[in-house]
């Protein structure tokens, strides 16, 4: 198999995860040498042993003060700049020894003792042929900075993609929070790059959601022009992005972000609940969650930290009720305690409420109405929990008929709308992109850089279409035929084919462009009255979408050439039709051109050209 | 059949005045740098002097 070695690489402050490019258009999740796919961002220091990923966060119980964690979001930023944790449950962050203002970790080792002096290989028979006994470790620091801690996690991420490869990788992409500053993504690359990565871009997620999002072995029931939503919740970010997705196009029409919403919230809430169950059931006292913890109390809680993990993703990957053991929990005693998904659910409302509200303020700030979001793609471990979905869906406004990768069946068994690896998936697709571009492509490749001014465009602020005139009386006073969306980057160029109503005795037909605005009409149902209720109820909002033509740009006509009379038993029988192609393009600055014309030789042609403004 | 089907335009219509109109102002975004429309808008902006019509040939 020759696969070219292209990587993406999903690196999150709590979790990674590497993609691998196939074959076209598809890219897969790979598990390291430890079996996982979703690689903890951890890094343990035990005597002679460092210990990567998953191992090292199991580190977090017994040797907390030698393990790396949240080690991401501090790339880039000085030690003055980082808040100072009070009680560290894992190595704190301290200030370099040596470097001003650089922030670094300090983690105790043990140095292999160093090499006997080599024998001298001079004939001389030897007085023992007995090894030398190997001398003890030394016990001694070592200060890593968080470039380095990144360097090393990165590098080990490179090794397991090269294992599963067989070769060298030629090139990724890595993400990063939208939320990076230019000298966060700065301290990304050079961390990269000192692990011998290759990267072709620093993608930020949305954008590598939408790499994922935008081809077309994601969904192809959805149409190419559509509002998508996407929801990023991890460990300790939720980050939302709503885009205008055209034909492969994607921007950005808003944004938001938080901390402290996600994952460690519902890990928090869920631990409390078995805390209480284990002393319910044993009568052995611990609390969690508490400032100042004691030895013990703080060490269950780290285990029980590690534990729901596996709980909330039995919870995501199954109906039936979930467990949470842990092997001498607290003073020798063992725990097993289950949770159903109502319970979990109803445990995590807390955090799905806050999800959603900060769904309805982007929503709101960017004046879309959640009638008018098309698809809801789902990022970060979190969002594999089902009743998230469920809950976002219920109380977001949203149409009934919205897709989710939950609607679609794709999260389940690792299928391609599952959240934990989207971003590496994206990634590995735009590695492959970025590497098919070819020698004439240079100038086009400048593209891919940051901050590079090829990215900027004009977008159409109304939607564009024609209407052909007729006797209905409808509010758009004839058959609406939209031909180009609002959010659409410009130039832009779009066909339509359908079929235009002629008479017996006329052959002409004339359509209008116009320039309309979508939008929602709310009616107000009465619900029906059930019998027995004293109440009265409120009134249902049933969201109708509208279009409201707003300014007319032109109008043609023509007599068509080709009309045919339907035959047959058809229910159209003998009326008279025929069929156009209209094709718009508007240009860059805007000027605008509609050609409707028959198809077939001899086809009658009605054009219409706007001038830009 | 085509999906969409215009009714018969009515006799007595007659094709309004010429519109000054031109479209409404646009706006400024940043495409997201991803995928092989990306890469197609580029080839068309850059290499094609924006036309569609350089462009397909
Ligand atoms: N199948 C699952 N079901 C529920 N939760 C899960 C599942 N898989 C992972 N998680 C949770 O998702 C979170 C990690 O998500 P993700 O990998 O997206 O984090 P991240 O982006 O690195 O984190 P951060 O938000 O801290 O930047 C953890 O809280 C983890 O417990
Ligand atoms: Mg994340």
């Amino acid at each position: 198999m020759n696969i070219p070695a292209l990587v993406g690489i999903n690196f999150g402050n709590s979790f990674a995860s590497i993609a691998v490019f196939t074959k076209d258009g598809l890219a897969e999740c790979i598990a390291n040498e430890d079996g996982e796919r979703q690689i903890a961002s951890a890094l343990s220091f035990f005597g002679e042993e460092m210990y990567i990923g998953t191992p090292a966060k199991a580190q977090l119980v017994k040797n907390a003060k030698n393990t790396i964690v949240g080690f991401r979001n501090l790339l880039g930023k000085k030690f003055s700049e980082i808040p100072q944790s009070q009680s560290p449950t894992s190595a704190p962050v301290i200030q370099h020894p040596d470097l001003a203002d650089e922030p670094a970790y300090k983690v105790e080792i043990l140095q292999p003792a160093p090499a006997p002096l080599p024998k001298s290989a001079s004939g001389t028979p030897a007085a023992s042929s007995a090894p030398t006994p190997r001398s003890e470790p030394i016990p001694a620091e070592r200060i890593l900075t968080v470039s380095e801690v990144t360097t090393i996690f990165l590098k080990s991420l490179l090794q397991s993609a090269e294992d599963f490869l067989g070769k060298k990788v030629q090139g990724a992409v890595i993400t990063v929070p939208s939320i990076f500053t230019d000298t966060q993504k700065d301290a990304l690359e050079k961390a990269a790059a000192d692990a011998g990565i290759t990267v072709y871009q620093l993608l930020e997620e949305p954008a590598a959601a939408a790499a994922a999002t935008t081809t077309e072995a994601w969904n192809p029931s959805l149409p190419a022009d559509r509002t998508q939503l996407i929801v990023d919740v991890g460990a300790s970010s939720l980050s939302l992005s709503l885009l205008s997705l055209r034909e492969g196009l994607a921007h950005l029409l808003a944004s938001s972000s938080s901390i402290s919403v996600g994952g460690d919230a519902i890990d928090s809430k869920t631990i409390a609940f078995f805390a209480n169950e284990f002393t319910k059931k044993t009568k052995t006292p611990l609390t969690v969650g508490s400032e100042k913890p004691s030895t013990a109390d703080a060490r269950a809680e780290a285990k029980l930290r590690l534990a729901v993990e596996h709980t909330k993703r039995t919870i995501s990957a199954s109906p039936g009720a979930a467990t949470c053991s842990v092997e001498s929990l607290k003073d020798g005693v063992d725990f097993t305690g289950s949770i159903n998904r109502l319970r979990f659910d109803m445990i995590a409302r807390p955090i799905y409420d806050s999800i959603a509200r900060a769904v309805v303020d982007l929503l709101e700030s960017a004046k879309v109405d959640a009638h008018q979001v098309d698809e809801i793609v789902y990022v970060g471990g979190t969002t594999c929990l089902p009743g998230l979905d469920e809950h976002l869906c219920l109380t977001g406004g949203f149409r009934e008929d919205i897709d989710t990768p939950f609607n679609t069946g794709t999260v389940i068994g690792g299928g391609i709308g599952d959240p934990t690896t989207v971003l590496a998936r994206g990634c590995a697709l735009q590695a492959a992109l970025i590497a098919s571009l070819t020698e004439e492509d240079a100038e086009l490749a400048k593209a891919f850089e940051r901050g590079s001014d090829l990215t900027e465009v004009k977008t159409t602020s109304k939607t564009l279409g024609l209407v052909f005139p007729d006797d209905s009386g409808n509010e758009t006073g004839g058959t609406w035929v939209p031909l180009l969306p609002a959010e659409t980057a410009l130039p832009a160029r779009r066909t339509a084919t359908f079929d235009i109503g002629l008479s017996e005795s006329s052959k002409r037909f004339a359509y209008e462009l116009w320039e309309a605005v979508e939008g929602i009409r709310i009616e107000k149902v009465k619900p029906e009255r059930i019998d027995d209720e004293e109440e009265e109820e409120e009134d249902i909002e049933v969201k109708h979408k509208t279009t409201t033509k707003e300014t007319l740009l032109g109008a043609a006509q023509a007599e068509a050439a080709l009309g045919i009379k339907v035959k047959g038993p058809s229910k159209d029988a003998g009326k008279w039709t025929t069929t156009v192609e209209a094709t718009i393009t508007v240009s860059a600055s805007g000027s605008v051109d509609v050609l409707v014309k028959e198809i077939g030789k001899g086809g009658a042609v009605a054009s219409i050209k706007v001038s830009a403004s | 059949m085509a999906s969409i089907q215009t009714n018969v335009l009515p006799k007595s219509y007659t094709l309004p005045a010429a519109s000054k109109a031109s479209i409404a102002g646009s706006s400024t975004h940043r495409l997201l740098p991803v995928g092989s429309a990306f890469v197609s808008h580029l080839r068309l902006t850059l290499h094609h002097g924006h036309s569609f019509e350089a462009h397909d040939a």
